[in-house]
């Protein structure tokens, strides 16, 4: 999702307030986020938090 | 100042620290590297204060993390205390240095122990 739209980890990280170590572990699946990181994602993004955490 | 900015200051002044309370504990004075420990707080306070304001130091990752470690490493030191205690104190023959060491690491994990509840009580119930 994060590729498809062009932007960097680095980036991301930057938007939502955390390190980019975190955005890697996000993605890696090793990291659970809190409930205030998984809204501002969702809030980035302009999706709902199931589209972007839920595996379908 | 920029995150590598303040790394690479925080560093220098951690090196400086070091080799100042070196320099004093050689020259057999041990009030100087209290003089210099303040001052390098406040040097890193400063730092810290010119940081600009959207760069991230630490986030809940991080303090997650951090969590964690502190809890194994309370519980390792409280491990290593106990057992170290009791077999200094039985090689020490209530006197000597072995004594005294296995005095300082009882009462230190004692210490940690209830610094670790009361903090822990205190914080649990701020965050109601």
């Amino acid at each position: 999702m994060r590729i498809s739209r062009g932007i960097t980890q680095e980036e991301l990280a930057r938007q939502v307030g955390v390190r980019r170590e975190t955005i890697v572990f996000l993605e890696q699946g090793k990291y659970n986020p809190s409930l205030r990181l998984a809204l501002d994602i969702a809030k980035f993004f302009k999706l709902k938090v199931e589209a972007i955490f839920l595996d379908d | 100042m920029t995150l590598k900015q303040y790394r690479a200051c925080r560093l220098a002044i951690i090196v400086a620290l070091s080799l100042s309370i070196s320099l004093a504990i050689g020259l057999e004075n041990y009030y100087l590297p209290l003089v210099f420990l303040l001052s390098a707080s406040a040097g890193l306070y400063y730092c810290r204060q010119q940081l600009k304001a959207e760069s991230v130091l630490a986030d809940e990752r991080d303090y997650a993390v951090a969590g964690r470690a502190a809890r194994y490493a309370i519980l390792a030191y409280g491990w290593l205390g106990a057992v170290g205690t009791f077999v200094l104190m039985a090689l020490s023959n209530k006197e000597g240095i072995m004594y005294a060491l296995s005095q300082y690491l009882a009462f230190s994990v004692c210490f940690l122990m209830l610094l670790n509840a009361f903090l822990f009580r205190y914080l649990s119930r701020r965050s109601r």
